[in-house]
């Protein structure tokens, strides 16, 4: 990622924070803040005052004070004066005390009427985003829901291609072949057509893959290691070219496309050749021996299998390590990654999260095994520490260092062996 | 030698259209080109710029060039275009749409929509090169039917170095180093700017996170615009904030560096810019940036600041709050936003952009 990704990257997930925290603000303000203290209220407060001095002024002419700090004499000629003028003013203005009383009461009605209005406004308002807030809630996990479903969906289609492939070849040409002439041989050659589709587990084997192993990403960035490998033994042109078992999704094939290799690979998953072949990856569904015994002696360059001798029976890996060791060219190489049973927790758990692992191979067995078949110069890589889990504090002590290693150790290995 | 006269409307202290235009000076008279500078209202007392009427004694032959600087209707300039022989590069500063001033002031509808009617004549004429601020600049012209060939983006000039070296006003650093948070906004006082809702956008900062807060406008009121000016204050007055914001009015160098140094955090909620130089002016002093995505904004502040799609005051609170209590984000910002500064709008840079652009006319 360069500077201004990085930067953009940044900027994005500020925003994303600085949403959640505005959204925070609008929902948790307790009402009883918004009523009291909000600019609204506030204002409100500017209105009362000056209605209450309205009505003040409006009363003016209504009580008007009488003189009583005047000598007797002139208290009482005050006095029969101040009671005439007032009389008298009182009748001019008592029409329009009454009318300023009048309007100040209607807007006093209607200004409380808007404040009743402002109120439910508000409390509309914190209503609003709560059930907004509810609904996002909502909307995740509909989007959770969505996801799991399809990819539910996703298994279950490729089930069914499976089953159709299958019933088009029952009733294919070669199938109604059989069917017409049912003698016994036939009959035997039959069940052996429908048992190469008897792969319900393919698609199940996909779905596994697809939530255990990792991303395409993922796998082809683990995959790196082994570039500089095959280029020190300069393998992958046209004459030397590499040979991929259980090749999958072909993560591995589209790596060595790019750098431009000479590669093949063989599975007989057929949901992961389909993946293969849409990815214009040059793949053959077929079983490894099968498809060994049509290969001349040391005309390959090298052969690789990620994740793979784990699933084979003893005698079947003995197999394949002889006859690997005669299609490989001189100087030709294996290279085969499988989960460490060093780690303990790999070894007793992990390790049988995939059904269809057979045992777990130590490595000391399997660089033994290849040395019993000839190959030389035997290496084990080892590969992802478990970076989860933090070590206990070693301090010298070799039994916690042996400890550490068995628990939070190489969860995977490499084995490398060269044909001498 | 070939004769380069860059003519303006206007030119005055401060301004950025006269910045660029002095930029373009210094730069082509170092270059030992003979350069004038030529405008219709000449507010500076610099003795470098000559009266427009006298660009006809200057430029006289085919190969002398003006460099004409569009910001807003000039019937002068555009009789000058049409009238000389000679070579011609326009710089376009973007002009603001007229409907922002419909309710406050019809002399400013008529200069923008002058100024509107003159961009397309001048994009018609088909010049022999059309600079622009901003990208977005670029592409109005180049939809009014410019040949897009002829467009190229080159930064305003600007007079960050010269602030930098300058000693900013002590009273003010002195005032407003109170311990209060200052939120900064710079820009003439103009309704395209959204003062209205940096207001509110800060009234909400200010009530819900941070009571002490303090917004500080520096810009220059235009007397034109009293009426925007009344309902700006109308607005402080409603939400009760005229204690908590200032505007300074016009301010010079010495004071607008302090006002960048007592703040905090630098807000644009404008709705239309062609550039904004003060938003670089403060990615130069590493003050973090919250603004509104319109128009050139983005252009100008890339990934270098907070911009927001929408213009939702709490957002833009809540940034301010972000910013203010997340040290990490506060200098994280200020560093992505001076290296935009660095690698994007130093004076070499743009001088270096201007002149491999101008040189096929020298």
């Amino acid at each position: 990622m360069d500077n201004s990704e990085q930067e953009e990257k940044y900027i994005k997930d500020l925003k994303d924070k600085i949403k959640e925290e505005a959204k925070k603000i609008l929902i948790d303000e307790p009402a009883d803040k918004k009523t009291t203290d909000s600019y609204q209220d506030r204002q409100n407060k500017n209105i009362y005052d000056l209605l209450c001095a309205a009505e003040q002024n409006a009363s003016i002419g209504a009580d008007l004070f009488l003189f009583e700090n005047r000598f007797f004499l002139k208290r009482i000629i005050y006095r029969w004066v101040v009671r005439f003028l007032f009389k008298i003013l009182r009748v001019i203005t008592v029409n329009q005390n009454q009318y300023n009383l009048s309007v100040l009461k209607i807007l006093q009605t209607n200004i409380n009427a808007g404040l009743d209005l402002a109120l439910r406004a508000a409390n509309d308002k914190t209503q609003f985003n709560t059930r907004l807030a509810e609904n996002e809630v909502k909307i995740k996990n509909l989007d959770d829901e969505i996801y799991y479903l399809k990819k539910n969906m996703d298994y279950l289609k490729n089930s069914f291609m499976q089953l159709n492939q299958k019933v088009d070849d029952i009733f294919s040409d070669r199938g109604r072949d059989y069917i017409k002439k049912p003698g016994r041989k036939e009959l035997k050659e039959l069940k052996s057509i429908t048992k190469e589709y008897n792969s319900d587990l393919d698609s199940l084997y996909v779905f596994l893959e697809d939530n255990l192993r990792g991303s395409r990403s993922e796998i082809k960035n683990r995959l790196k290691i082994y570039l500089p490998v095959l280029e020190k033994a300069n393998v992958g042109s046209e004459d030397l070219p590499i040979l991929d078992i259980g090749c999958g999704r072909g993560e591995w094939l589209e790596l060595l496309r790019e750098k431009n290799l000479n590669a093949t690979g063989i599975d007989i998953n057929k949901i992961m050749i389909k993946t293969c072949r849409d990815l214009e990856l040059n793949v053959v569904e077929e079983e490894v021996f099968s498809y060994l015994k049509a290969i001349k002696d040391g005309s390959i360059g090298a052969v690789t299998g990620f994740h793979l001798i784990e699933h084979y029976e003893f005698d079947f890996l003995v197999e394949l390590f002889k006859e690997l060791y005669r299609v490989l060219k001189p100087g030709g190489l294996v290279i085969f990654e499988t989960p460490n049973p060093d780690n303990i927790l790999v070894g007793s758990c992990t390790f049988y999260l995939d059904p269809t692992h057979n045992r777990p191979l130590p490595s000391l067995l399997v660089k033994l095994l290849l040395e019993a078949h000839g190959f030389g110069d035997v290496s084990v890589m080892n590969l992802h520490p478990n970076k989860i889990l933090s070590k206990t504090e070693e301090s010298g002590s070799e039994n916690i260092r042996i400890l550490n290693e068995h628990f939070f150790g190489p969860q995977d290995y490499a084995i490398i062996g060269y044909k001498i | 030698m070939k004769n380069i006269a860059i003519c303006t409307p206007e030119i005055s202290y401060g301004d950025a259209v006269s910045n660029d235009v002095f930029g373009m000076y210094n730069v082509l008279k170092n270059q030992n080109f003979k350069v004038g500078i030529f405008a219709e209202n000449i507010l500076t007392s610099k003795d470098t710029v000559k009266s427009i009427d006298c660009i006809y004694d200057f430029i006289k032959k085919r190969d002398d060039l003006i460099i004409y600087h569009l910001c807003t209707g000039w019937f002068k300039g555009l009789n000058i275009l049409n009238n000389l022989d000679c070579k011609k590069v326009i710089k376009y500063h973007n002009i603001t749409p007229p409907d922002f001033f419909y309710n406050f002031s019809g002399e400013h509808v008529a200069t923008c929509s002058g100024g509107i009617e003159q961009l397309k004549v001048i994009t018609a004429l088909d010049l022999d090169m059309y600079l622009s601020d901003s990208l977005f600049n670029m592409k109005e012209i180049i939809s009014m039917g410019v040949d897009a060939s002829k467009c190229h983006v080159v930064p305003p000039f600007n007079n960050i170095e010269g602030l930098k070296n300058l000693k900013p006003d002590f009273d003010i650093l002195n005032k407003y180093n109170d311990g209060r948070v200052n939120i900064l906004s710079v820009g003439r006082i103009v309704p395209n700017k959204g003062f209205d809702k940096l207001i509110e956008a800060f009234a909400f900062y200010n009530r819900h996170y941070n009571p002490g807060s303090r917004l500080i406008i520096v810009g220059n009121k235009h007397s034109g615009l009293s009426t925007y000016i009344d309902y700006l204050q109308n607005i402080m007055r409603v939400l009760n904030l005229k204690d908590h914001i200032l505007f300074t009015g016009k301010v010079n160098d010495e004071q607008l560096k302090a006002y960048f140094l007592v703040s905090k955090i630098f807000a644009l909620i404008s709705y239309h810019e062609g550039f904004c130089v003060p938003m670089v002016e403060a990615m130069s002093m590493k003050i973090p940036i919250v603004a509104y995505n319109s128009t050139a904004v983005s252009d100008t502040i890339g990934a270098a600041g907070i911009v927001w799609e929408d213009l939702d005051a709490d957002l833009f609170a809540a940034a301010f709050n972000e910013i203010i209590a997340e040290e990490e984000v506060y200098f994280y910002l200020g560093e992505t936003g001076w290296r935009r500064y660095r690698d994007n709008f130093t004076g070499e840079i743009i001088e270096k952009k201007f002149l491999s652009l101008i040189c096929e006319f020298l």
